[in-house]
């Protein structure tokens, strides 16, 4: 197994318990399990909130991608170019999860159009995982965004409760505000129980929100079955006489340069949408010189991040307020609608009503006209009225933004891959289109001046597409048990395995594929067919 | 160049940056903020790649003082105004006065 992260964490933890003997691989090392609470506290809880890489002036929506956890150029999967695709990945156990803000939400049936089964086959494993990592939130019976197995979500405050109000108050069909679907356990009196730090992509000082590290790798760490390989840098895939086969693959410990190999009965990869499709590339061999797996060409292809329109204002009806409630999670609500571009064509989009303790003062942008005296009174009175909304809309399945070989080589000495990704112009009027419908819902809730900006350039994180499925092997990389079409014991189950990205987070359904191929490799290896093929 | 590479003249002519963080904060309009938190702003400015070349770069400048905060500052200078003010703001003195001091870790 290579990865820990979302896909990697469900599916090492479904297939050790199984009695299957697994091998994480994970390329990073293993944070200790009090970093988020002594080392690197949310907020301004450590250094005021200045990391190493803020600078000034910024931009206040970019202050999350600035973390020390973020792979930098030098080790990350991608070559790294001014103005280009922006790529994220942290190198640590649990992956992106170590800073995961732990929204979870289904697709529907409608979202897996095209794929190889269909909603009724995922289901059971959506609530399967849903019940495994908890997940709050609301039954609400809205058709384009399936019910799950929750637990309650904590209050609602009263920035979102004019936030409700104002979707409402639009009058619109399609438009919901609902409580967010976060990955969190709320329940009272327990060791990760939720502590309110009011954000959650910082980290989670108590393991709240799941991560494998968490809450699935202590059960089965001890197992004899089950070893996780840390420092452990795949580098590429290899095969014996049978081309149809896996026999190793070729890692570097990173702690001492030296080139392993470990022999897999069956090999499963788990290590994102770019990451993945790097191992394979560097896999080619004389007899797959594009690249293992890849006999279809569709290797790389269609990478997909969600567009995004952020919108951040104060709220006047809330200045001059004390805080008497539960900060909660920060993003308490769901907002879903649709709307239409200039062509007429709607579309759906989906995203979250933010509203956390800014303690870090990324405001301070907005009150720059100001004097110091003045700046600090204003600061005083609006500083528990912030909101920002952030919305997501569909990936753009173009086979022209993708993942290829690249030259560069990293650190280690790997080659890294290139990404040519361009913003259509159908995306930029999409994220338009969801800007405007954010000012009318923030103006309907006492919205002052409104700080917007829009990106698709890799800082949704929701990368997609590189690896799809089919079960046409000229149309994809995997079937519809997420095994290659091309090797018979190599398996992928990342983001890149969704061939179209819809609006919604993919995170859960990664997770539900991991539970779903779980069941099916403890299948198999039941029916001795590992031995037999 | 290093902060650790700075010269420092007894004549003034150059100055250490940490000398200069705290002529700085003594100029702000903040330093009723920042004062009390002076060795922290001073370790959290040098960790910080952009303020710790800043301030290299204005204490290698012979004479160079902080201005006054009627004065145009150059890109340096500003950034390093902007970190002390996003500093004053993320102070306890300044979170006190919201009701949102001592942090803790529960918020609830």
């Amino acid at each position: 197994m290579v990865g820990t992260g979302a896909g990697g964490g469900v599916l090492a933890y479904e297939l050790a318990k199984a009695g299957l003997n697994v091998v994480s691989l994970e390329q990073g090392g293993r944070l200790p399990a009090d970093h988020f609470r002594t080392t690197d506290r949310p907020g301004a809880a450590t250094d005021f909130g200045v990391r190493a890489g803020t600078v000034w002036p910024s931009d206040p929506h970019d202050s999350l991608f600035v973390h020390e956890l973020f792979a930098g150029a030098d080790t990350g999967s991608a070559v790294q170019r001014p103005g280009g695709f922006r790529q994220y990945q942290i190198h640590a156990v649990d992956g992106l999860q170590s800073l995961w803000n732990g929204v979870s939400v289904r697709f529907s049936p409608g979202d897996l159009a095209g794929w190889p089964f269909g909603y009724d086959e995922l289901a059971g494993h959506y609530a399967a995982v849903e019940r495994r990592i908890t997940v709050c939130g609301t039954a609400e019976n809205i058709p384009e965004l399936p019910d799950g197995d929750y637990i309650p979500p904590k209050p609602l405050r009263p920035s979102d409760r004019m936030i409700v109000d104002a979707v409402r108050r639009l009058g619109e069909q399609d438009a919901y505000a609902i409580p967010n679907r976060k990955a969190i356990n709320t329940r009272a009196g327990m060791e990760t129980s939720c502590i309110s730090t009011g954000i959650c992509t910082s980290g989670c000082p108590v393991g709240s929100v799941y991560k494998f590290s968490a809450r699935l790798l202590p059960e089965i760490a001890n197992l004899p079955n089950y070893e996780l390989r840390t420092h452990a840098k795949v580098v590429r895939l290899l095969r014996d006489g049978d081309e149809r086969r896996v026999e190793a693959v070729e890692y570097i410990d990173t702690r001492t340069g030296e080139t392993r190999r470990l022999r897999a009965g069956l090999v499963v990869l788990a290590a994102g949408a770019i990451e993945t499709p790097r191992i394979l590339f560097n896999s080619a061999d004389e007899r797959d010189p594009a690249g293992l797996a890849n006999r279809s060409g569709q290797l790389g292809l269609r990478l997909q991040d969600n567009p995004k329109a952020v919108l951040s204002t104060s709220l006047w009806k809330l200045w001059g307020k004390r805080r008497n409630y539960d900060i909660g999670y920060g993003d308490l609500l769901i907002l879903m609608a649709r709307t239409g571009l200039p062509d007429g064509e709607a579309f759906p989009f989906i995203g979250h009503a933010i509203h956390g303790i800014p303690d870090a003062p990324h405001y301070l942008g907005g009150l720059a006209p100001f004097p110091a005296p003045v700046k600090r009174e204003l600061a005083r009175l609006m500083f528990h009225s912030y909101v920002t909304l952030g919305l997501f809309c569909a990936g753009d399945p173009n086979p022209a933004n993708r993942v290829r070989p690249g030259r560069q080589l990293d650190r280690f000495g790997v080659p890294q891959v290139e990404i040519d990704f361009t913003v259509s112009a159908r995306t930029r009027d999409m994220m338009q289109a969801m800007a405007v419908w954010g000012r009318r819902v923030l103006r309907k809730a006492s919205a002052t001046s409104i700080y917007e900006t829009s990106d698709n350039s890799g800082t949704g994180i929701h990368y997609a597409g590189t690896t799809p499925l089919s079960a046409d092997p000229a149309q994809g990389v995997i079937n519809a048990d997420l095994r290659s079409h091309d090797i018979d014991n190599l398996y992928i189950c990342d983001g890149g395995v969704i061939p179209t990205l819809p609006d919604k987070h993919l995170t859960l359904t990664i997770m539900a594929l991991s539970h779903r191929l779980g069941r099916h490799i403890a299948a198999r290896s039941g029916r001795d067919q590992l031995q037999a093929a | 160049m290093s902060v650790a590479s700075i010269p420092h003249s007894s004549s003034g002519a150059t100055t250490k940056p940490a000398a200069l963080l705290e002529q700085f904060i003594a100029k702000s309009p903040y330093r009723a903020m920042l004062e009390p938190i002076a060795a922290d702003v001073e370790r959290v400015a040098l960790h910080n790649n952009q303020i710790q070349a800043a301030l290299a770069t204005l204490a290698s400048q012979p004479g160079f003082r902080p201005g006054g905060w009627l004065r145009r500052p150059g890109a340096d200078e500003r950034a390093v105004r902007a970190f002390l003010e996003f500093v004053a703001f993320a102070s306890p003195a300044f979170l006190s006065s919201v009701g949102e001091w001592p942090m803790g870790q529960i918020r609830g």
